[in-house]
């Protein structure tokens, strides 16, 4: 069921600020050389937690993007979105000052928002007391925080909004920002995650929950989707936003255009907040709609770029759905968190840009640290080597606690 | 604890938390016009100098005041310097 007379919606610009690499070169060499961004954590003394490592983003300096009197405004999670925006832009050939600002829109998803500073915050109030805690806590720990920075630093004042569906939430940054070029709300939208959850109190969270890998010796052997010996993910940060422009508009200033968004799929697994679905429906149901709103058949598909988190029950659920959808016959999929690692909020984004660019590239970047094949994962995942393929049209998941699921088709330029 | 005493942890709180470039900071500098703070940065200031020097400054006594040494003036009357 295609709409004729919608706009159709380019990207432009992608701006990785991430555990690989920041800035598109950086980080698609990363992906393609198979590099993993896991390390020892360095943001505060893991010592006492069951889990000592994790994905952060290394060298990270907004000063090098804001001046520090206005950076200093801003929670880690939206400095990490304010520069992956002005890298999204550069790579699109776009000023800040290019567009009408009205024809602007700008979403950012996050998983958490500010918590690093709502435990600091909360910290000083405990030790010494309600007076000590800062009046900028709330404005800068609010999920919203990114966008609404993004507008004020930027000056854009179309659309603004901010997705909160955890590790789903920039999938549907990206879809709402295809429907507000396709309905002509705007013409250009930044959109995208952003996420700087690496904190003594959501690591506990994840530890007690059982979510991540304990691979504490091995860290960048640890994020092994698919693998049979996987045993959770690996907790990381960043963000990536993406210049997502009407392909008209684009095309009449001269653009390079990237890929086209050609649909997208969403859906709920409607069965528990965490656990997902154990035939994978919700993740199928979201494939299948996406393939119905680019008007595609699954046999189309050249390329899966999958959510798949490296958690035991996760992984499984998630190429259940793809041989739902897809049959006998499941395109490549592969995991770029065997990589990154989780970046939660902004994993969507991301992983979109990771699938722009082996589009682009006509290269599959592969699932690395798959040793041990698992019987119930029937997928070719890429295995540890980046991989020439001949595609045109492919689809990035992301999947979230709560039981969202988004699915993105996109196309070669 | 003299005026500057006050001054110089006023200094250091504009520059270290709030990033102010450290030549704008003088006496007659207007907190507002000439170092660009807005209410919220002074309270996070203000906040800081009260509790590293034990002492409390309430909102009205904030009023008015719109200079770097004004603000001096404030605080370091609250441990009565010179009495």
């Amino acid at each position: 069921m295609s709409v004729p007379d919608r706009r159709r919606v380019a990207i432009t610009g992608i701006g990785p600020v991430t555990p690989v690499g920041i800035g598109v070169d950086d980080f698609w060499d990363a992906l393609v050389n198979g590099r993993s961004g896991a390390g020892p954590i360095t943001r505060f003394a893991a010592d006492d937690f069951p889990v000592k490592i994790a994905a952060e983003v290394k060298d990270f300096d907004i000063e090098k993007f804001l001046e520090p009197r206005r950076a200093r405004r801003h929670e880690r999670f939206s400095q990490f979105a304010f520069a992956a925006a002005i890298l999204a832009l550069r790579h699109a050939g776009l000023e800040p000052t290019d567009p009408d600002p009205a024809r602007v829109g700008i979403v950012i998803g996050t998983g958490i928002g500010g918590i690093a500073l709502y435990e600091e915050e909360h910290r000083a109030m405990l030790q010494r007391g309600p007076r000590f805690v800062s009046p900028e806590l709330i404005a800068m720990m609010i999920p919203n925080a990114a966008a609404g920075s993004l507008a004020i630093e930027l000056g854009f004042t179309g659309p603004n909004e901010c997705t909160v569906t955890a590790c789903a939430a920039s999938g549907h940054a990206i879809a709402r920002a295809t429907d507000w070029i396709r309905n002509g709300a705007a013409d250009v939208v930044l959109a995208g995650g952003a996420e700087a959850a690496i904190t003594p109190l959501s690591l506990a969270s994840f530890c007690s929950a059982r979510a991540l890998s304990r691979r504490n010796d091995e860290p960048t052997r640890a994020s092994r989707p698919f693998d049979a010996d996987r045993d959770g993910f690996v907790f990381g940060e960043g963000a990536t936003v993406l210049i997502l422009e009407a392909l008209d508009t684009a095309r009449a200033r001269g653009a390079r255009v990237l890929a086209e968004i050609l649909g997208y799929g969403l859906s709920a697994d409607a069965h528990h907040i965490v656990a997902p679905h154990p035939e994978g429906a919700g993740a199928a149901a979201a494939m299948t709609a996406a393939l119905a709103d680019a008007g595609l058949a699954a046999s189309e598909i050249g390329y899966l770029n999958a959510h798949a988190t490296s958690t035991p029950l996760g992984d499984v659920s998630e190429a259940q759905a793809i041989r739902k959808v897809f049959g006998d016959r499941p395109p490549p999929s592969s995991a770029t968190k065997s990589m990154t690692g989780h970046l939660l909020g902004a994993a969507g984004s991301t992983e979109i840009g990771a699938t722009v660019l082996a589009l682009g590239n006509q290269l599959l970047p592969p699932t690395i640290n798959y040793e041990t094949p698992d019987p119930r994962i029937e997928l070719d995942v890429v295995p540890n080597a980046a991989r020439a393929e001949k595609f045109n049209v492919a689809l990035s998941n992301s999947f979230g606690f709560g039981g969202h699921n988004v699915s993105v088709a996109v196309a070669a330029a | 604890m003299g005026k500057q005493e006050f001054y110089e942890a006023l200094r250091n709180v504009l520059v270290s938390r709030l990033k102010v470039e450290p030549e704008k900071i003088k006496p007659e500098a207007d907190l507002f016009e000439d170092l660009g703070l807005d209410s919220i940065d002074l309270m996070t200031a203000v906040m800081a100098i009260e509790e590293e020097f034990g002492i409390e400054v309430s909102d009205k006594e904030l009023e008015g005041i719109t200079t770097v040494g004004q603000a001096v003036d404030l605080l370091s009357g609250k441990v009565g310097v010179g009495a």
